[in-house]
């Protein structure tokens, strides 16, 4: 346990201010106009859903790339930190397919929280839809509307 | 809600070999969580992908003496480097000095914000009955000094300022039993270069030197029977595990080591005791030099150990064994590989080497988190009958007879065939470096980036889960320690739980390293090819004789770890006829180091070049092993392209493509390769990883980086997505726009180039220049363009006569 005495000196520098400022700012100007509106936002889940992982390129045709607002939404979401992130674990081999969530850390726990899907594909998605959730509460946009 | 640790493995283990002949004997080494029953067989693998796209499982059964149940037994293991000196007499002082030099890399936390707790620096200290002495890291990050006069009193006197990370310290406390007083002193010592990224300006100092003088009666440490240690304490003296042998050369007895606690994180330099109180002064000039040889007489005698951490440093600093300059000579033991000839507190950056400037490599550098190994009891054995078939095999373990996930292991192992071989045309070498290499990642709980690499949600399996709990059974070179070092030592001396069977890795849509390479042993079995099997260490061991019994090598889809001496086995074998197929991407990458007296530990070093999962710290460029610059062949002018052809060019852990034809497959040498494949049918749009041939990592032809300059350009892939990056070691200035730096749909470099070259002698080499090109093998029943290809390769190289 850190003595107070010991606490780091209370700067902006120390919180690491800039890195969050910019990422805001990067969140605001770039992600959050698509996010805003609900038509925008239901086309970017559907694009979502339609292949969760990705997909193998077809011979003859562009390979399946994300659009750039999904494609900038993902990257954001991907790199969240590992401390309470979601993951999958695979209860059942290629039946059972349950969200966990990360301790964050070596020694910790994984912990399992009931919530199951039938394929992966299922609960790559449900991931995505719960950090979108996350993302847009933090930004006070409603989902309903 | 399910039961937390419901989907956690129970059972688990290794063996003592990777590698057996008919008549040799491999020893499993298991652990049951819960001190379970299990049911044990031997089985060979066949084919380890269980997606049900694909053939299925396949394993075979073989009857052998230890098929039955068995009683399970909980085995822990004892992580953490420490450095042992056995108790003796000598060590029972009721006045004492101790005092070093300290880089503290933890001094509170761990980089992912964990406090580490009290940490031992240099202990003779039951932790249990608080007895002994010791110098220590205490829960606030301050140096303190420990004293247990017996009877459960534990005295602890702390200088009360914060250690800070990265930060060399000259470090000492006193006591003196006549008087009572207690010294106990930490001072920063901070020059341009010696902290490598720590602060070189420490200002004001005050916030961290610190002494303090006091008075504590009746405070002499009781005697106890613990160990002198440094970087841990003693939690248990005998813990029934011992160390000898192997890399434990030069101890002709073995050494029973204790249950260590208190792990320390960071450098040690110039530990010494002395059997009484010393002033300052002397303490000054105890440090003041790596030896004792300089002292007076009488504070020599006074020296009760002065260990010189570079005094044994040579042509490599692999050495377990730690020189005690002082009069009684009690040198000890290094004891789960601490990483030795690391920059010192003197180092001045001009030295890139401890074989160079030894004196500025002074310092020894402890994790808590290191294994060389688990050293858990054996208890069961498989002698492999004569007339076994070489393969990839496995001790098959379940839980009270059960076939799930939870209660189902497997430990790898591969028969070789007897001495000289079984009369087969064709080996394959097992990547069982690699395998060691990426060994126990964990990088679905530690890493941020793995899903931006894979472009989707990590998947967990129920060894990732027990392999979290422990904290990564001793990691891999994927992963840091907790301190932000890279990890450079692996041994297979543990439970690796992500070279299994039935395994989906993290770096994969599906399957990498040793669950991938049985798609090839499926297809050679299906195909009917009587195949060697043989591992990266028989290779190392054996050279180009090994190769040279065969008319075609294979290697696996990912042999990116590889040494000296086989990189010159499979030169040699190019020069001297030998045919052989690559059927990898980004192979023979990493330079790779099997420890000189231990074949089961390798040491890797990931230099500030080159696609990486970590960035080796300033002045650590070489290996401990051997000595030489370690990082990227290519920075030591073996570029993988010189022996393969092709060279990585671009990774994306997603899915993947398929290959077009090239014009110089319908050229006479070549035509035979292409035999059954029409001139514009896409070539492998299909396959068990990522649904194409192409895929994962991918390997470009670059005649500037030593592709052969009669090489054949067969085919090339196309339509990699966006998560497809180019490597870095290919970036000068990242630029948009620039291919250096771009992705898949931008970058005409990211692509797999099938090559294929002719050799002296009649030899050939056969590159795919992708890792999922084997994942493709089976599909269709066996009858695809990917299988009939690799086919006509096969049978060309094994025809005598010339190639056309």
């Amino acid at each position: 346990m850190a003595r107070e005495s010991h606490a780091k000196p209370d700067t902006a520098l120390q919180k690491d201010h800039s890195f969050a400022a910019v990422d805001d700012y990067d969140t605001r100007m770039y992600i959050l106009p698509h996010l805003a509106q609900k038509a925008s936002r239901d086309e970017i889940i559907a694009e979502h859903r339609k292949a969760p992982r990705g997909a193998a390129t077809q011979a003859g045709e562009a390979a399946p790339l994300n659009s750039l607002p999904l494609k900038r939404l993902l990257d954001k979401l991907r790199v969240i930190p590992q401390a309470g992130k979601h993951t999958i674990v695979e209860t059942k081999p290629w039946e059972e397919y349950t969200i966990a969530i990360l301790p964050g850390r070596r020694g910790g726990v994984v912990e399992l929280t009931g919530e199951t899907y039938p394929k992966r594909e299922d609960a790559e998605h449900a991931i995505f839809l719960k950090r979108l959730k996350a993302l847009c509460e933090h930004y006070g946009i409603d989902m309903e509307v | 809600m399910a039961d937390t640790q419901s989907c956690m493995l129970r059972i688990t283990g290794y063996s003592d070999r990777f590698s057996a002949r008919p008549g040799d004997t491999v020893r499993f080494h298991v652990n049951a969580e819960q001190n379970e029953s299990f049911e044990a067989e031997i089985v060979r693998l066949i084919h380890g992908d269980t997606n049900p796209q694909g053939p299925g499982f396949k394993e075979e059964l073989i009857a052998s003496p230890l098929s039955g149940t068995h009683q399970g037994k909980h085995q822990p293991l004892h992580a953490g480097s420490y450095v042992m000196v056995p108790h003796s007499k000598r060590f029972d002082v009721r006045s004492f000095t101790l005092c070093a030099y300290v880089y503290p890399t933890t001094p509170l936390t761990d980089n992912e914000g964990v406090a580490v707790g009290t940490q031992g620096i240099l202990t003779k200290w039951n932790a249990a009955e608080q007895t002994g002495y010791g110098l220590f890291i205490n829960e606030a990050g301050e140096l303190s000094l420990k004293l247990g006069p017996g009877n459960g009193r534990g005295e602890e006197i702390s200088t009360g300022k914060p250690l800070f990370r990265k930060v060399w310290y000259k470090v000492a406390a006193s006591y003196d039993v006549a008087s009572g007083t207690v010294y106990v002193s930490q001072k920063a010592v901070v020059t341009n270069t010696n902290a490598g990224h720590g602060m070189s300006m420490l200002h004001p100092l005050e916030d961290t030197d610190a002494s303090v003088e006091t008075t504590l009666a009746g405070a002499a440490p009781a005697t106890n029977d613990c160990p002198f240690l440094m970087a841990a304490s003693t939690l248990k003296t005998y813990s029934g595990r011992s160390i000898g042998g192997a890399h434990f050369k030069d101890l002709t007895e073995p050494w029973e080591i204790p249950a260590h606690t208190d792990k320390y994180n960071g450098k040690i330099e110039r530990p010494r005791i002395a059997e009484r109180a010393m002033s300052q002064a002397e303490i000054e000039m105890l440090l003041g030099a790596a030896g004792v040889e300089y002292l007076p007489n009488e504070m020599r005698a006074s020296v009760v150990g002065a260990w010189d951490f570079a005094a044994n440093i040579g042509e490599n600093a692999a050495s377990t064994t730690i020189i005690d300059t002082g009069i009684d000579g009690a040198d000890g033991q290094g004891v789960n590989m601490p990483v030795r000839g690391v920059p010192g507190f003197n180092w001045s950056s001009d030295y890139m080497s401890f074989k160079h400037g030894p004196q500025e490599y002074g310092a020894i550098h402890f994790h808590d988190e290191s294994v060389d190994d688990a050293r858990w009891e054996s208890q069961l054995s498989w002698a492999v009958p004569e007339g076994t078939r070489s393969g990839v095999y496995a001790l098959r373990m379940r839980v009270n007879g059960e076939a799930i996930a939870e209660t189902e292991d497997y430990i790898p192992f591969f028969v070789r065939p007897p001495a000289g071989g079984s009369g087969a045309e064709i080996a394959v070498i097992m990547s069982t470096f690699s395998y060691m290499a990426y060994a126990n990642d964990n990088l679905s709980v530690n890493s941020v980036v793995a899903q931006l690499l894979t472009g989707q949600v990590p998947l967990l399996q129920p060894g990732d889960l027990l392999l979290n709990k422990e904290r990564g059974y001793g990691l891999g070179t994927y992963t840091t320690y907790r301190d932000g070092w890279g990890v450079n030592v692996s041994s297979r001396l543990r439970p690796i739980l992500n070279m299994r069977p039935k395994y989906i890795h993290v770096l994969s849509p599906s399957l990498w390293q040793l669950n991938a390479d049985l798609h090839l042993v499926d297809w050679l079995e299906e195909k009917g090819y009587a195949v060697d099997y043989h591992c990266d260490e028989d290779l190392e061991r054996e050279g180009i004789d090994l190769l040279n019994q065969y008319r075609c090598v294979l290697t696996g889809h990912h042999p990116e770890y590889i040494s000296e001496h086989m990189m010159d086995a499979y030169h040699d074998y190019q020069m001297q006829g030998g045919r052989w197929c690559y059927l990898a991407a980004n192979g023979f990458y990493w330079v790779t180091v099997p420890h000189p007296d231990n074949p089961n530990i390798i040491e890797v070093r990931k230099g500030d070049n080159g696609t990486r999962a970590w960035t080796i710290q300033p002045g650590e460029y070489c290996n401990a092993f051997d000595g030489k610059h370690g990082g990227l062949w290519r920075v030591r002018g073996r570029v993988m392209s010189k022996l393969l052809g092709v060279v990585f060019t671009s990774f994306g852990l997603t899915y993947s493509s398929y290959y077009r034809r090239a014009p110089d497959s319908e050229l006479p040498e070549c035509a035979w390769i292409m035999d059954g494949v029409s001139k514009d049918e896409p070539i492998g749009d299909f396959g068990l990883v990522g649904g194409g041939a192409a895929g994962l990592e991918l390997d470009r032809y670059d005649l500037e980086l030593g592709t052969p300059h009669r090489a054949y350009l067969l085919a090339h892939s196309e339509g990699h997505n966006d998560i497809y990056v180019s490597v870095s070691e290919d970036s000068t200035f990242h630029a948009r726009g620039s291919f250096l730096a771009g992705t898949g749909e931008s970058n005409p470099r990211t692509r797999a180039d099938i090559v294929y070259y002719k050799t002296p002698n009649d030899g050939a080499v056969f590159s795919v220049g992708s890792m999922t090109w084997i994942g493709s093998l089976s599909h269709n029943g066996y009858d695809n363009n990917i299988s009939r290809i690799m086919q006509n390769v096969i049978d060309g190289f094994v025809k005598n006569g010339p190639l056309p």
